[in-house]
């Protein structure tokens, strides 16, 4: 088992980059759960977080060169995955912007608390338009301050602040089963 | 850390959540949820988000899917450069839900242009002026995406636009704008001139060799000219809104709304705004808007109609809009007084000369001499109808086998149609039937496979790379090589016409294609090629039933069975590896809501799910799309074993009509919904009949603007 962060990793890195295809395995198996877990976070299904971390490891032996060994690797390759995943909201925000007044998708139905006890998060996170859940998941499941988060979205500290605490009382109308 | 009142802020709940406080402001936040409720909830949920995908476990072929588009070369740009820096964009889609005239005209005026990060496969493109007047000089400022920064110069494409050029973007319509050279900022820069008689633009930028193209995520960048007040123009308006047709129609609505928020008092652009709200938003939304059409054309009426002069454009307009047949006459009679030589006139003199003689060929001599005194008015105008005209003439011409007047039309024809790629093979097949005109046919075909071969870049969309382009022509160049083939083995010259024919059958798989050159190897005594290249034809599941066996009866003594299997199998492979060759596959977005012929509300997806589908757009109005209905219905009983399947969408609501086509047409099992909200349509990006999609089993479009005769193999590709 390699660590990450390790000499070995380093070494995995320079294979990749040369275009191994065996290192880009042993690469994902090292980091595709995490990865993963992340981008499911920030998007709405499964299929869209398979895409983004399949998008990240298609691109990556000619990406991971710009990684210039400041900061941990991990930390890099997150931040290039929330990019990715912020690209393909956008990506898909403009597909949607269909413009008419008569076409307002119909919001997935709001989650209930159940049995009072279990909540459904996953499915209440889905709810979240996608700038409020990349705040959410970037400040509670990944640590990142206001400022790192507001460089990562174009926003100030302050913008970041007030996406937390709207994303929370949205998430706590869906979890309750207001709308 | 602070907050107000005596409730912590979420912040320093998110960090008692996290346990990242400090042990003093910890005890404070849990001080206070003792007795808070709410905000112990905050806590449980924020905690929760961390519990939220904390098993999520990417499916095991995640892997074999990544490893497998790398090894098909795939490659994705990723925004890994720390450095970038990512602006806020501002919204794109600004005309959306705008209620009042006055709202937009302040949007269209003072919107800004829209930012874009650099890094990303998109880069930003500035113009300045922003709304020119025709004529002035244009300075490009582009920001370059991920894709481009490489650079020391770019080149910035355009296709312009003047008043009276036709809808759709076929033909010689691209150039060279400008060349941008980059500064020590990293902007690439430049400038050009705008021709005075174009009122509208769209741009992309590439690199030197034309072998990466940013197109603005495929929306291009656009130039409206304006007037000294920065109004844009109104042929520039219009000429944006043909630019947009077959490639954004939802964009067309909202450039035909600003028409009419801009221009309140034309008709015409009313009468393109009720066109494009049934287009594009269905007939129920379409229906409920026209009681607000109806009572504004009467308010037209009723002022234009008491003026002794009004402009043809306006009185045309009229015509258009006009809510009944009595005051449709009224205009369009008006129209003809007074404007005798209008273009739309004259189209309609040679429409009626085609109904009154040419229609049943009831007297196709008459309607050849009548529309000569007509042809003779319009040929001087340079409008869309005249090009509709020419094109009847001629179809009428060939029809009737009148030799003489083929001769007449086809120099017009070509004279005035703008040159479409792929065209000559349809006339050209028509007078290779006449031993006179076969020099003209032959001529005709040569030149265009020449056009092909050299590859103009007046031809080449704005948002395709050189080598996106080549594959394309060499597509079109496929039947017009064929055609030409065929003709030079008829006239005997085998050989050559053999060459032609290998060339063409390299350029893609076209099984009649593959059929000519077997039975041109086997007229030659080679049995083997002619047999392996019959083994194309037998592999392709759209060849006629029976077709292998037939051959492989008539070959058994010559071929052993293992060697004929053999080759069929290799031809099968052959055959998806080019089918499946630069295949983009892609989602399907928004509701789609179906109406079942018993009135039942269908989501798309939920007829497409798991299975590969091919989705069929027809009308009840157009006759090719209702001929097709029988070889789909025959498509959907020969993918019935294999689970694929065939959704045919009408955009007419169910009636007799729809049922007694579908008999007619032996369809009548054909699953067939009626796209009542039109979001198939702006789903698919599509407002045109027949028009073919083949998904995959995940529901993804891997094939859009098929034809019939490709869909069989399409859909074997896809098949596991």
């Amino acid at each position: 088992m390699i660590s990450p962060d390790s000499t070995e990793e380093s070494q995995l890195i320079r294979r990749v980059a040369a275009g191994s295809s065996d290192a880009l395995a042993a690469f994902y198996r090292l980091h595709a759960a995490s990865l993963f877990r992340l981008a499911r976070r920030m998007t709405s299904s499964v299929e869209d977080a398979e895409d983004v971390v399949h998008d990240l490891f298609v691109g990556l032996p000619e990406s991971i060169q710009k990684y210039d060994g400041r900061g941990s690797f991990q930390g890099w390759i997150k931040r290039v995955l929330v990019r990715l995943v912020l690209m393909h909201h956008r990506a898909a925000r403009r597909r949607r912007e269909v413009g008419l007044e008569e076409e307002v998708s119909t919001p997935s139905p709001p989650q209930t608390v159940d049995d009072g006890v279990r909540w459904d998060m996953q499915r209440a996170m889905e709810t979240l338009p996608d700038d409020l859940r990349a705040v959410l998941v970037l400040r509670q499941a990944e640590q990142y301050t206001h400022r790192e988060i507001a460089a990562l979205l174009g926003i100030t500290p302050g913008a970041s602040r007030v996406r937390l605490s709207r994303a929370v009382k949205l998430l706590k109308t869906a979890l309750r089963g207001r709308t | 850390m602070s907050w107000s009142f005596s409730h912590p802020n979420t912040d320093a709940l998110a960090g008692f959540a996290s346990r990242a406080l400090a042990a003093r402001e910890e005890r404070r936040v849990a001080r206070h949820l003792e007795s808070c409720t709410e905000c112990r909830d905050t806590v449980a949920v924020l905690r929760a988000v961390d519990d939220g995908a904390r098993d999520a476990q990417p499916r095991e072929e995640l892997l074999e899917r990544i490893l497998a588009s790398r090894a098909a070369g795939q490659r994705t740009i990723l925004p890994a450069d720390d450095a970038t820096v990512m602006t806020r964009r501002r919204p794109v889609a600004r005309l959306a839900g705008l209620a009042t005239a006055a709202a937009v005209l302040a949007i269209i005026l003072f919107k800004g242009s829209r930012e874009v990060s650099a890094g990303e496969r998109t880069g930003y493109l500035r113009l300045d002026p922003a709304r020119p007047l025709p004529g002035a000089i244009v300075r490009a400022a582009y920001t370059p995406s991920a894709f481009l920064q490489g650079f020391d110069s770019l080149v910035l494409r355009a296709r312009f636009r003047r008043p009276f050029d036709e809808a759709y973007n076929r033909g010689p319509m691209q150039q060279r704008a400008a060349v941008l050279h980059r500064a020590s900022s990293g902007v690439f820069n430049g400038e050009f001139r705008l021709p005075d008689s174009v009122v509208f633009a769209v741009f992309a930028v590439e690199s030197p060799s034309g072998d990466v193209v940013d197109d603005n995520d495929e929306r291009l960048w656009e130039l409206l000219t304006a007037d000294e007040a920065r109004r844009p123009l109104y042929e520039a308006l219009v000429q944006k809104e043909r630019d947009l047709m077959g490639r954004d129609w939802v964009e067309g609505l909202k450039t035909v709304r600003t028409l009419t928020a801009l221009y309140p008092e034309d008709p015409e652009a009313w009468s393109l705004l009720s066109v494009y709200e049934r287009w594009v938003l269905g007939d129920r939304i379409a229906d409920s808007l026209l009681t607000g059409h109806h009572r504004r054309f009467a308010a037209f009426h009723s002022e234009l109609a008491e003026r002794e002069f009004v402009p043809a454009a306006t009185i045309l307009g009229m015509v258009h809009y006009a809510a009944d047949t009595t005051t449709s006459r009224y205009w369009l009679r008006r129209l003809e007084r007074e404007f005798p030589d209008d273009p739309d006139v004259l189209f309609r003199r040679e429409y009626q000369l085609w109904q009154d003689f040419g229609q049943g060929r009831k007297d196709p001599g008459r309607y050849l001499r009548d529309v000569e005194p007509v042809w003779a008015r319009a040929e001087r105008i340079r409008d869309p109808d005249v090009s509709m005209m020419v094109f009847n003439a001629l179809s009428h011409a060939i029809q009737t086998k009148d030799t003489a007047a083929i001769r007449i039309w086809v120099p017009r024809y070509r004279r005035v149609q703008r040159p479409t790629p792929g065209m000559a093979t349809y006339w050209g097949k028509s007078l290779l039937q006449y031993p006179t005109l076969r020099p003209v046919a032959m001529a005709w075909l040569r030149e265009e496979a020449r056009l092909l071969a050299e590859g103009p870049d007046a031809y080449r969309p704005l948002n395709e790379t050189i080598a996106e382009q080549h594959v394309v022509n060499r597509a079109t160049a496929q039947p017009v090589l064929a055609e030409l083939a065929n003709a030079l083995i008829e006239d005997g010259d085998t050989a050559a016409g053999l060459d032609t024919l290998r060339l063409a059958a390299l350029y893609g798989w076209r099984p009649p294609v593959f059929l000519r050159v077997a039975q041109t190897w086997a007229a030659l005594g080679d049995t083997t090629e002619a047999l392996r290249t019959y083994a194309k034809v037998a592999a392709d599941p759209g060849s006629a039933p029976g077709f292998a066996d037939s051959i492989r009866a008539a070959t058994a003594p010559k071929v052993p069975n293992a060697r004929w299997t053999s080759w069929v199998n290799e031809a099968k492979g052959q055959m998806r590896r080019a089918v499946l060759e630069r295949v983009s596959p892609r989602s399907l977005t928004g509701p789609m809501r179906l109406l079942s012929s018993t009135g039942e509300t269908r989501g798309l997806t939920e007829l497409t799910q798991d299975h590969v589908t091919v989705v069929a757009f027809w009308s009840t109005y157009c006759q090719f799309s209702v001929n097709d209905l029988g070889a789909l219905q025959r498509m959907a009983n020969q993918f019935s074993s294999s689970g694929a399947r065939v959704v045919a969408i009408v955009d007419h609501p169910f009636s007799d009509e729809v049922r007694r086509i579908l008999k007619e047409q032996h369809a009548e099992d054909l699953p067939v919904f009626y796209d009542f909200r039109s979001d198939a349509k702006r789903a698919f990006v599509t407002f045109a009949w027949p028009d073919y999609y083949v998904l995959d089993a995940s529901g993804k479009v891997v094939f859009s603007h098929t034809g019939l005769e490709a869909i069989p193999r399409q859909v074997a590709a896809l098949l596991p």
